[in-house]
């Protein structure tokens, strides 16, 4: 499970560096990402542009992140696409998390939410 | 003309994504777009994992064998295995709440399939349980 963090102006930026998240990673994409809101981070985006496939079981992991980061903190989710993306809408998450096509957009709405 | 696959898995998370990648394949050879072979791939690591998780309670060691068939207005694709007969009765409620607390964090899976597919048929025979999931291509 490859995550790669950066830091600007006070957004955490976590790329998945994966081609594929799937229920024999998703245990740890979770525990990982917990590590990091834990690491009091609490402006992140979470870039799965390099994401291909994902199935139910990470979405679920996704929501546990969301969770994480309780009402004290905002994530995006910057990158979803093709069938990643239609996983979101089929199961209705789309209404549920913040999703940016890109990674300017990601970055825009929180400078929006700063003003 | 009909194109028939065929592969067999361990029952194993991480050997999910080797199904898949024959799958693609398969889909690929079969000239399938991107979207569709997408969504079906979806359907079939969703039915894949619910076999490991709950035919076979997470349990390595076992078989999954998986064939699939393409016809002139269909994919079908037929999963086989050998554990314990599970129902749909895990299906997931669609939260009606925006109450973060309360979103559900899995159970997605069998709904998944029905909204992606076209017909569904469950069956056991002696102690083997087979999946067909059939989509139309027309």
């Amino acid at each position: 499970m490859q995550l790669s963090i950066t830091e600007n102006e006070n957004i955490t930026v976590v790329t998945v560096n994966e081609s594929r998240l799937d229920a024999s990673i998703a245990p740890e994409f979770k525990k990982q990402m917990e590590e990091i809101i834990n690491n009091d981070k609490d402006k992140i985006i979470l870039d799965i542009t390099e994401i291909g496939f994902m199935d139910s079981s990470s979405l679920g992991a996704l929501v546990g992140v969301l969770k994480a980061m309780g009402n004290n903190g905002k994530l995006i989710v910057c990158g979803a696409s093709g069938v990643v993306l239609e996983l979101f809408k089929l199961t209705r998450m789309d209404r549920i998390f913040t999703l940016s096509e890109d990674m300017a957009s990601a970055k825009q709405a929180f400078i929006a939410d700063a003003k | 003309m009909n194109t028939i696959n065929q592969t067999e898995i361990d029952s194993d998370l991480s050997e999910v994504k080797n199904l898949a990648s024959h799958f693609q394949a398969f889909c690929t050879y079969n000239k399938l777009n991107e979207q569709l072979s997408g969504l079906l791939e979806l359907a079939l690591v969703e039915a894949v994992n619910n076999i490991v998780i709950h035919a076979y309670e997470g349990v390595p060691g076992n078989s999954i064998k998986a064939d699939y068939k393409k016809t002139d207005d269909n994919i079908i694709i037929t999963l086989t295995d050998f554990g314990k007969q599970f129902s749909a009765k895990d299906k997931n409620a669609e939260s009606k709440s925006d109450d973060i607390d309360a979103l559900p964090e899995g159970n997605w899976g069998i709904d998944l399939i029905e909204s992606i597919v076209d017909e569904i048929k469950r069956s056991r025979t002696g102690n083997s349980n087979t999946l067909t999931i059939i989509k139309s291509i027309n």
